[in-house]
């Protein structure tokens, strides 16, 4: 490496289109931060606006199931993609538990208790903002935030707020539309729901999938169960009590999913885990016909579904990055631990994490 | 599938006058050529003023093997009258191992390399220099960036000082 050889060839003096390319590879934000202070030629080549896509990092957590965790001062990520802890300070003063809800790009959602309504903050930016009050009931206990699919552009909100220690009981859901700033709420039953192309669905386990226009709150179909989730495959007691399972609507490239998540439930200190079994279904949507049904399917392709306490969302794979396609992430809510189900080898492991407890978040500028 | 017109060589001249003679087919991955020689099927000599000796050899180095592991998997599917998904598996691993033996080179020619794979248009290459580049940037610190890329920093220190303390947390030590 000559002195002449380094005139010779520039990395700064590389064109700014190939540069962007170089940052759009990159498997982490931090890593884009990084690279925008080097030079002035590469800060201006690699801006915010259009980072690389982003996988989730995992956010450290105090406090175990879906009642909300407070959210501390300074917060722990960690990135999988990068293997790096990072510890972000939050701005926020007030006092507020994080909601355990969708993911929604960039922000943490958090429940405000003096404005009595529900607030997102960006721990990269420092930007929040605030729905108007939503759900007003006595006790004001939303536990569910669902989003659309590109919420930064397009920030659809649904908001559910459910008694959750009775199961099935009746609750409400919202929809935030920020852009036209409307809000349209309805009541019914929920346990697990997902919004997707102006259509909410809405699912309690064993019951059919209820699916409205998020707007109209009009009611347009119900859709039976899966044969593995119908009432005759449950009916046994004993069964029922012995297992536990959840299920989960997924939005995955443009299709719904329901994950169903069955595993033996054990008391004490061993938890067989690795032992749970994962049913996947693909709605065949037939919005003119009213005739849609659940299809199994057996992969994911290049999909990576994750799963948190209340939903689960899904991301397109990259090359080398830590995250393998095909497969399921999920943290198992009784340790709030985070585990990988290879769909096609049927295996699952941990997935390494230096906190004790943790949920996904996809971090976002 | 195969023509017999892919054995029709075609010479490549590099900015520094040297001649690569390839077969038509090798030539063909480079999309700059390819348009090329279907604007004017009779080229036969092609000169690549961007493009130095060392640099084009390697390109072409790349442009072979791929063609061959191509090749090779067709020849394969013809024969069983479909591909084994092992043995497919197998061919890829192997290309990829290639692959990255092949980014085993100094960031200057990792540069070069990018720059040829985009003027000429060899989309895979360019992939995979921008990925060995992407690779060698993630998890440094800006310093260490610079270091390894040898770029001088040409931002001032209040400049710096400014944009590190918008997001201070991403330059500090992880643990």
């Amino acid at each position: 490496m000559s002195s002449e050889e380094e005139e010779k060839r520039d990395w700064s003096e590389l064109p700014a289109e190939l540069l962007h390319l170089i940052a759009q590879k990159l498997p982490d934000l931090v890593d884009l931060i990084r690279l925008r202070v080097v030079c002035t030629v590469w800060r201006s080549s690699a801006p915010l606006s259009d980072p690389p896509h982003q996988l989730p990092w995992l956010l450290e957590l105090f406090g175990r199931g879906p009642f909300s965790p407070l959210l501390r001062r300074k917060q722990r990520f960690y990135s999988l993609s990068s293997g790096e802890t990072l510890t972000i300070p939050l701005k926020h003063k007030k006092l507020c538990n994080f909601i355990h809800g969708g993911v929604y790009s960039g922000y943490l959602p958090f429940n405000d208790y003096l404005e009595r309504t529900i607030s997102f903050f960006n721990p990269l930016t420092w930007d929040s903002f605030s729905l108007p009050p939503l759900c007003r009931r006595r006790s004001f206990s939303p536990w569910m935030v669902w989003t659309g699919t590109d919420p930064i552009r397009n920030r659809t909100i649904v908001v559910v707020d459910r008694n959750m220690r009775i199961a099935n009981q009746v609750g409400k859901w919202a929809l935030y539309d920020p852009s036209s700033n409307t809000c349209v709420e309805n009541e019914g039953y929920f346990y697990q729901c997902c919004y997707w192309d102006g259509l909410f669905f809405s699912t309690c386990v064993h019951e059919p999938t209820q699916v409205f226009d998020a707007h109209s709150k009009e009611l347009l179909q119900e859709i039976p169960p899966p044969e593995i989730e119908s009432k005759e495959n449950w009916s046994d007691e004993d069964n029922i009590a012995r297992q536990l399972r959840k299920s989960y609507l997924v939005v995955s490239s443009g299709v719904i999913l329901r994950v169903i998540w069955r595993h033996e439930l054990v008391y004490g200190d061993k938890i067989p885990i690795e032992e749970s079994v994962f049913y996947i279904y693909r709605l065949d949507f037939k919005r003119a016909s009213g005739k849609s049904c659940w299809v199994r399917i057996g992969d994911i392709g290049d999909q990576i579904l994750f799963l948190g306490e209340m939903n689960g969302f899904s991301m397109t794979a990259r090359p080398n990055s830590r995250f393998r396609k095909g497969c399921i992430y999920f943290i198992y809510s009784k340790t709030n631990k985070p585990y990988m189900h290879d769909i096609l080898a049927g295996t699952v492991e941990r997935v390494p994490c230096p906190f004790e407890e943790c949920t996904w978040f996809l971090p976002g500028l | 599938m195969a023509r017999s017109s892919t054995e029709n060589m075609i010479t490549l001249m590099s900015s520094d006058g040297e001649e690569f003679m390839v077969t038509e087919k090798v030539a063909r991955e480079c999309t700059t050529i390819r348009n090329m020689l279907e604007d004017d099927c009779v080229i036969t000599n092609i000169p690549l003023p961007n493009v130095t000796s060392d640099i084009l050899s390697m390109v072409i180095e790349y442009c072979m093997e791929h063609v061959a592991a191509a090749e090779k998997a067709a020849a394969e599917t013809a024969e069983k009258g479909s591909s084994s998904a092992p043995a497919a598996a197998k061919a890829n691993k192997d290309l990829e191992e290639w692959d990255k033996a092949f980014m085993n080179v100094d960031v200057y020619t990792l540069c070069d390399l990018i720059l040829a794979a985009n003027y000429l248009n060899v989309s895979g290459l360019l992939d995979l220099t921008i990925q060995t580049a992407a690779n060698l940037i993630k998890g440094k610190s800006p310093e260490q960036i610079r270091k390894t890329f040898h770029i001088q920093n040409d931002l001032s220190l209040e400049e710096e000082e400014k944009i590190r303390s918008q997001t201070p947390w991403a330059f500090e030590k992880s643990e």
